[in-house]
């Protein structure tokens, strides 16, 4: 199956193809009086507006500045995620190393987190 | 010829030339003084005259005038017979200068006098006679009844103009003397009022009498005066002269006639007095004659010795001057041959001195020439420093001109980099456009891929060219700090030159200044030269002039000795 590898922090992340729309340098986010940790804004992408995730808080790793925006729509649903580099697509099985992501999963953790 | 006797004749000399003039001033003086005595009293006397008759002149026609004014009164009054002679007695006591007022008719009978008075018979007189038909008339003096008449007679006239009365008015003689006054006259002098009939009518001998009884008594219009004086007074005025008086004296007078009346004032004094005055005059002026010959005497005396004294003198320091004229002049002569000969030695120096100097003087000049020729070295190198230096700057604007550029390539090879990154970020999404399509995106994603390392590539070169740049720039420094490091030097060369250049000008001023001194001096040698000989052959002038000298000094010595043997 093929993912986008994405770095957060020291760590390779695995993101389904599927799910991933594109790649845009990190935009500046409108921040949200109340929002949960993690969830840096709100920002526009492709004519909608996407809530901006820190991808290194979201995922439970230790993450730097977030350079770039993982534009993901999973189940219908669009949201940001910041990660720092892009290594490139990638086909087969994943290393021992990487981190795999479910992309609903991740949807439910940030609904999670925004609820 | 003795000394005794230069001196007499000398005496003798001044004397022959002045005592005739002591003589002829002492006479001249006392002439001219005795003549001024004369004049003086001669013109006091004609003064104190005039004054008299005009005074008398002016008492007459003041009484002329009261007349005129008691004519009016009686006028107003003639009706009243009673109040005539109080009015009349009032008018007298206003001042007494009538001895008699009175008012007669026309036909000479008496109207009115004043209380008391003696009335005057005015009938047939010409004056009373001149009043009736209308002119104011004045007697002339005369004696009736014992008494001395001076009368003064006004018509009186009524309303209609006709005359009706004449007031008459008698004027008291005895008062000339109050006219007559004179401070100014010498004490013996007289001053008398006389008619012209030649008869005294007053003296101021007389003093002040209390009435004319006392002047009849004394003689008045009874003397006889000389006649030619009141002729002359009458017929040419005022004047003066010697003459013999009424009493006999030799006297010295002047007369004067009353302007209008026929009345003569003679003022006079004795001729003894004038003549004492005169002979005091001759005696101060014998005296003074006396005592300027005595003066003249001793004068001339003492003038005789002193200059026989002086001669004296003279003579004799001549001879010694002249003495001592001939020691100088031999002294004088042999400091002249010893002058001549140092001077010669001294004109030799000279001209040793001049040749010493005309070497330094060339030595100098090659000098200043040398130094010209460093001064003007060192203005060419100058000049091409200078324009080294304008190169070395064009050179510097060149690799600051070229910095700039680089900068500007740098600035583009930014925006290369961020282009072929832009480019490597769509080929991602593009590889992830067609990854999503499964499939039917395989051909795109080889595209993108193909188009991602264009874009690595792209970074790379940029990457390598950025490399050269930064090295380029690093060169560029280097050589801009050594294109500054030459112009620095260059400046330091040219202070240097410019401090060469002005050292050697300064020689070359000093050289100059030197030759131009070292030629002064020349020519001043060359002066002195010239001067020594004229020195050498001025100072044997000298002596021959001195040994002239020595022999008329000599020659001086021997006349001197002979007028000491003289005086």
């Amino acid at each position: 199956v093929r993912a986008l590898v994405v770095r957060v922090g020291a760590d390779r992340v695995r993101l389904p193809v599927a799910a991933v729309q594109e790649v845009v340098d990190a935009p500046q986010p409108t921040p949200l009086p109340g929002a949960p940790a993690g969830l840096r804004g709100v920002v526009a992408l492709r004519g909608r507006v996407v809530p901006l995730w820190d991808g290194a808080a979201l995922l439970g790793l230790v993450g730097g500045g977030g350079a770039l925006c993982a534009h993901l729509r999973v189940d219908g649903v669009h949201l940001g995620l910041l990660v720092d580099a892009v290594e490139g697509l990638v086909d087969g099985d994943p290393a021992s190393a990487d981190v795999v992501v479910d992309p609903s999963a991740l949807l439910a953790r940030a609904g999670g987190a925004a609820t | 010829v003795t000394g005794r006797s230069y001196r007499s004749r000398l005496l003798a000399g001044v004397l022959v030339v002045t005592v005739p003039l002591v003589v002829l001033l002492v006479v001249t003086l006392t002439t001219v003084a005795s003549r001024t005595v004369d004049a003086t009293i001669s013109d006091a006397l004609e003064d104190q005259a005039s004054t008299g008759a005009e005074a008398i002149a002016r008492h007459l026609d003041e009484r002329a005038a009261d007349m005129a004014s008691v004519a009016v009164l009686v006028a107003a009054v003639l009706e009243d017979r009673e109040a005539l002679p109080r009015i009349l007695a009032a008018r007298q006591a206003i001042d007494r200068q009538f001895a008699t007022l009175q008012v007669s008719a026309p036909d000479g009978a008496l109207i009115a006098t004043n209380l008391g008075a003696a009335p005057v018979d005015p009938v047939g007189e010409p004056w009373f006679t001149a009043a009736v038909d209308g002119e104011p008339a004045l007697s002339r003096p005369h004696v009736a009844d014992g008494r001395l008449l001076l009368v003064a007679a006004h018509p009186v006239r009524d309303a209609a103009g006709d005359v009706v009365a004449v007031a008459l008015g008698s004027i008291r003689v005895e008062r000339f003397g109050e006219l007559l006054r004179a401070e100014s006259l010498p004490a013996a002098a007289e001053v008398i009022v006389a008619t012209a009939d030649a008869r005294l009518l007053y003296t101021t001998d007389s003093g002040t009498p209390e009435s004319d009884e006392q002047l009849l008594a004394d003689g008045s219009l009874d003397i006889e005066v000389d006649p030619r004086n009141i002729d002359r007074a009458l017929t040419s005025g005022l004047g003066s002269g010697r003459f013999v008086d009424y009493k006999g004296q030799r006297v010295v007078g002047a007369y004067a006639p009353v302007p209008g009346r026929d009345l003569v004032v003679v003022a006079r004094a004795p001729e003894a007095q004038v003549l004492a005055a005169e002979r005091r005059l001759l005696l101060v002026g014998a005296l003074l004659g006396l005592l300027g010959l005595a003066a003249l005497a001793l004068f001339g005396r003492r003038f005789a010795a002193r200059e026989t004294a002086f001669l004296r003198l003279l003579t004799s320091s001549t001879e010694d001057a002249a003495v001592s004229v001939k020691r100088q002049a031999e002294g004088m002569a042999a400091s002249s041959v010893e002058l001549a000969s140092t001077t010669t030695e001294q004109s030799a120096t000279v001209t040793q001195t001049s040749t010493t100097m005309e070497e330094l003087s060339r030595s100098a000049a090659s000098i200043a020439d040398t130094a010209q020729d460093v001064a003007s070295q060192a203005d060419m190198t100058r000049e091409g420093l200078l324009r080294a230096g304008a190169e070395l700057e064009s050179a510097s604007r060149g690799s600051l001109e070229l910095a700039e550029q680089v900068r500007r390539v740098t600035a583009i090879l930014a925006v290369i980099d961020e282009l072929a990154e832009r480019t490597d970020m769509l080929a991602l999404n593009a590889a992830i456009e067609a990854a999503r399509a499964g499939e039917a995106g395989e051909g795109f994603a080889v595209v993108a891929e193909e188009v991602r390392r264009l874009a690595e590539r792209s970074r790379a070169s940029a990457a390598d060219i950025g490399g050269i740049i930064e090295a380029t720039e690093s060169q560029m420094t280097a050589t801009l700090l050594t294109l500054e490091r030459s112009a620095t030097q260059m400046r330091d060369g040219l202070a240097l030159l410019e401090d060469v250049a002005m050292a050697a000008e300064q020689v070359r001023l000093t050289t100059q200044q030197q030759q131009l001194a070292t030629d002064q001096v020349v020519d001043a040698m060359a002066q002195a030269t010239e001067s020594a000989a004229q020195l050498a052959s001025t100072a044997e002038e000298i002596a021959h002039g001195a040994a002239a000298l020595a022999r008329t000094a000599e020659a001086l010595e021997a006349s001197a000795s002979d007028a000491r043997q003289r005086f």
